[in-house]
């Protein structure tokens, strides 16, 4: 029901003109904040677990004794990694050395530039190179925050995110770069193989009886009919399968 | 001349639940409730068809976590004294019942189910079930196929080629050993699928593997035939797509079969129904009531008031549901072929633990519909995969989408607010490990073994039940332990690697309490292989 409503949002404020691309980059960022409510209470357990304590040395391999164990909070390095959810959604697990920031705040000083946020600055990179982006769009973050699930909103692109400072002017130095990931297309595709080729009227009749499609129908219909069909069946998909669960 | 095809794939799994340091263990049961609810019973199935001479297909995925616990001797010892428990507590229960007409035949009819268990696992196979899978496998009635070492979700293990690489290279390895072949075709877990996963699949040797539907359809260029003939991968691999429309009669809630009021109820189970100090001795350490897999009603209706079961009328539907399955088959089929220039192939994956363990009747359901496409009706066969790309070996080539077939169709089951955090630990140690690896390629002795430990305790962790079940909330202090412990394991090992300092007492515990892939060889995690 969410990603209905969700989609729905999506094709309204979808902007045609230059003008809007403010207003979306608001939306964006509202609704990036909104997503995030969700997963505050974890983040919240992440934050006061990072003070707990690396593995003891002395301890025994025994099954029972780890009860103890606590995750490391961090490993001492720089990295942004990013993995898709979904063909809306990509989630963001980051850490970076107080080193790193320290020398990167350094140099925005020797450039007589004053530090405004720390930023995830999320790169669409489609048919181009990680240098030449086609957009971008920031997620400002709080100190303590070291994941994020990144409503890009757009299945079949390429993106690539950076954690970075942003300075009063604008000016933006990258603390860490991520790797490159892409979203799964949803939907047909448009692209068609000369030699396996079917005439549109009988390749929508192929899926008549799965989607329950009338013959009758003009193949643009039969092809709204059908791709509402299979996405409604794909976000609907529930299968008992708790073969874990007694 | 049949006009299609129908492929039914049995994915069969469960994650890698063994404690020798308790004398009974919760999880473990999972494992003991499997065999004798699932995986007894399909062989049961498969005995009976071959003696009538029904030449029936099958493809059936057994993980390698499974393949290891079937041929573990504790777990093999500890299943028997599992299921001499039940046969005492039948028979127990046969007194109990004995004045009562609705409920003693059924306690008799569990009585005679278990004695039959024992007699399938202990006489007929000598504890090895995985000899009898074998047995059909040879026979050609079983194509065998594989699934990843531990069942990590490959999607969320992708960032690192070589962890994806150790999956699927362990898996087919293991597999080997313990089937005595290798696997043409491979079970993705949770179908999880990113493009670049099949060139590791393709380096292993395997052939095909199968996706859902989306993960097919919304492929590019635009597949032909959409779902009823695979596709190939760049690589060459094959990927076979899942039909929504057999799927759906299966597992669906709604209009599923398994839902029948006729079928048996898998919510009553006398291990919650009796009086406590009754069942007491037959409940797990901590004496928490759990199911013993005696189940007397049957679904009756969506009220809590329940009948008893009947056997003989369950045993009706699943005969009439066999045919109705049948009979759609026979229809699609007729109607896609009148469409496609060669024959549809329709592919029907199921979770092999939904026929028997959850939905009784479900190994049953089976006999009838193999029977039935045997003796009454000529649209379609039965085939398994391998054997339609060999009948079929020109096929469109594509590029699938990243697809999963668990909840919304991608990979939220196992990335949320529940079990995210698990990944930054899960790639570090990933990490770590190749590092290792590429830094000492040629250890020996001790070096070695505390290297091959830490690949095991790594795939142990990357298990993506542990991500499902930490989701799920169901048994999830269980998961969160086990993703503990593997990990923790695994950077003692780390740190003690780094100090050349093994303790190897301690590498012993742990190599005898995670035994699994005996012959596990670190330098799966080579970069350059």
């Amino acid at each position: 029901m969410r990603k209905r409503i969700k989609r729905k949002h999506k094709k309204a404020e979808k902007p045609r003109k230059l003008s809007f691309r403010r207003v979306k980059k608001t939306l964006r960022k509202i609704r990036s904040k909104v997503s995030r409510k969700s997963f505050k209470k974890h983040k919240i357990k992440d934050f006061i677990s990072s003070f707990t304590a690396f593995p003891k040395q002395n301890g025994e391999f025994q099954g029972s004794r780890s009860a103890g164990f606590e995750f490391p909070s961090s490993y001492h390095e720089n990295k942004l990694v990013l993995l898709v959810r979904d063909p809306w959604w990509v989630f963001a697990y980051w850490e970076v050395t107080p080193e790193r920031e320290k020398e990167v705040l350094r140099e925005i000083l020797q450039k007589s530039l004053q530090k405004d946020k720390t930023v995830l600055r999320v790169y669409e990179i489609t048919g181009t190179s990680p240098s030449h982006p086609n957009s971008s769009f920031d997620i400002e973050l709080n100190f303590f925050t070291n994941n994020w699930y990144i409503d890009v909103g757009r299945p079949d692109t390429d993106w690539i995110a950076e954690i970075g400072i942003r300075t009063t002017h604008g000016h933006f130095f990258a603390l860490v770069r991520s790797n490159a990931v892409k979203t799964p297309r949803f939907g047909l595709s448009d692209v068609l193989d000369e030699e396996w080729m079917m005439p549109d009227d009988l390749y929508w009749k192929l899926f008549g009886r799965m989607a329950g499609l009338s013959d009758r129908k003009s193949s643009l219909d039969v092809r709204e009919v059908l791709e509402r069909y299979l996405k409604g069946m794909v976000s609907s998909q529930s299968f008992p399968a708790p073969r874990k669960k007694s | 001349m049949e006009k299609g095809y129908l492929s039914i794939v049995l994915h069969a799994h469960l994650p890698y639940v063994r404690h020798p340091e308790h004398e009974r263990f919760l999880e473990e049961e999972w494992f003991y409730e499997a065999v004798t609810e699932t995986y007894i019973p399909l062989v049961k199935v498969f005995h009976s068809l071959v003696r009538d001479g029904v030449d029936f297909r099958l493809t059936l995925s057994l993980t390698p976590t499974l393949l290891s616990m079937l041929t573990d001797p504790l777990l093999q010892s500890r299943y028997v004294k599992h299921l001499d428990r039940l046969i005492e507590l039948s028979q127990k229960e046969m007194e109990r019942t004995r004045p009562d007409s609705a409920f003693s035949p059924l306690a008799e009819m569990y009585h005679r189910l278990f004695l039959e268990a024992r007699e399938i696992f202990c006489d007929r196979y000598h504890n090895d079930l995985a000899g009898a899978f074998r047995e059909f496998q040879e026979m050609g009635k079983l194509e065998i196929i594989t699934c990843a070492a531990t069942h990590g979700f490959l999607p969320l293990l992708d960032i690192h080629k070589e962890a994806v690489r150790a999956q699927i290279r362990v898996g087919v390895e293991t597999h080997k050993r313990i089937l005595g072949r290798a696997p043409k075709g491979i079970w993705l877990p949770e179908c999880g699928y990113t493009p670049g996963v099949d060139e590791i699949l393709k380096e292993n040797g395997i052939l095909f593997f199968i996706m859902d539907t989306h993960g097919v359809l919304f492929g590019s260029p635009r597949p032909k035939y959409g779902i009823y003939a695979p596709v190939y991968c760049k690589s060459g691999v094959a990927a076979f797509g899942r039909d929504p429309e057999s799927s759906k009669s299966v597992w669906s809630a709604e209009e599923g079969y398994p839902g029948d009021a006729n079928y048996r109820e898998f919510y009553r189970d006398i291990g919650f129904d009796l009086d406590y100090d009754y069942v007491r001795p037959y409940l797990n350490g901590d004496g928490s009531r759990i199911n013993t897999g005696i189940k007397y009603y049957r679904i009756t209706g969506k009220t809590d008031h329940k009948e008893p079961y009947s056997p003989h009328w369950a045993r009706e539907k699943a005969a009439e549901h066999a045919g109705n399955f049948m009979f759609n088959r026979e229809k699609q089929v007729e109607y896609l072929s009148g469409f496609m220039d060669r024959p549809p192939l329709v592919v029907a994956p199921y979770d092999a633990e939904l026929f028997g363990h959850w939905w009784f009747e479900g190994p049953m359901w089976f006999d009838f519909l193999f029977r039935k496409i045997h003796y009454d009706q000529n649209v379609f066969k039965a085939i398994s995969l391998a054997e339609y790309l060999e009948k079929y070996p020109c096929n469109q080539k594509i590029v699938p989408s990243m697809s999963s077939w668990g909840y919304n169709g991608y990979a939220e089951v196992w990335l949320n607010g529940a079990n995210d955090w698990i990944y930054r630990h899960l790639h570090k140690a990933a990490e770590r490990m190749i590092d290792l690896a590429n830094q000492r390629p040629h250890a020996g002795g001790l070096e070695a073994r505390a290297l091959n430990q830490m690949a095991r305790e790594l795939l142990l962790a990357q298990s993506s039940d542990w991500a499902f079940i930490l989701k799920t909330g169901t048994h999830s202090a269980y998961a969160l332990k086990r993703t503990k412990e593997h990990l923790e394991r695994f950077m003692r090992l780390w740190s003690q690697l780094k100090e050349n300092s093994v303790d190897t007492r301690a590498l012993e515990s742990i190599e005898s309490t995670d035994n699994i892939f005996p012959d596990i060889d670190y330098r799966v995690y080579l970069s350059k292989q």
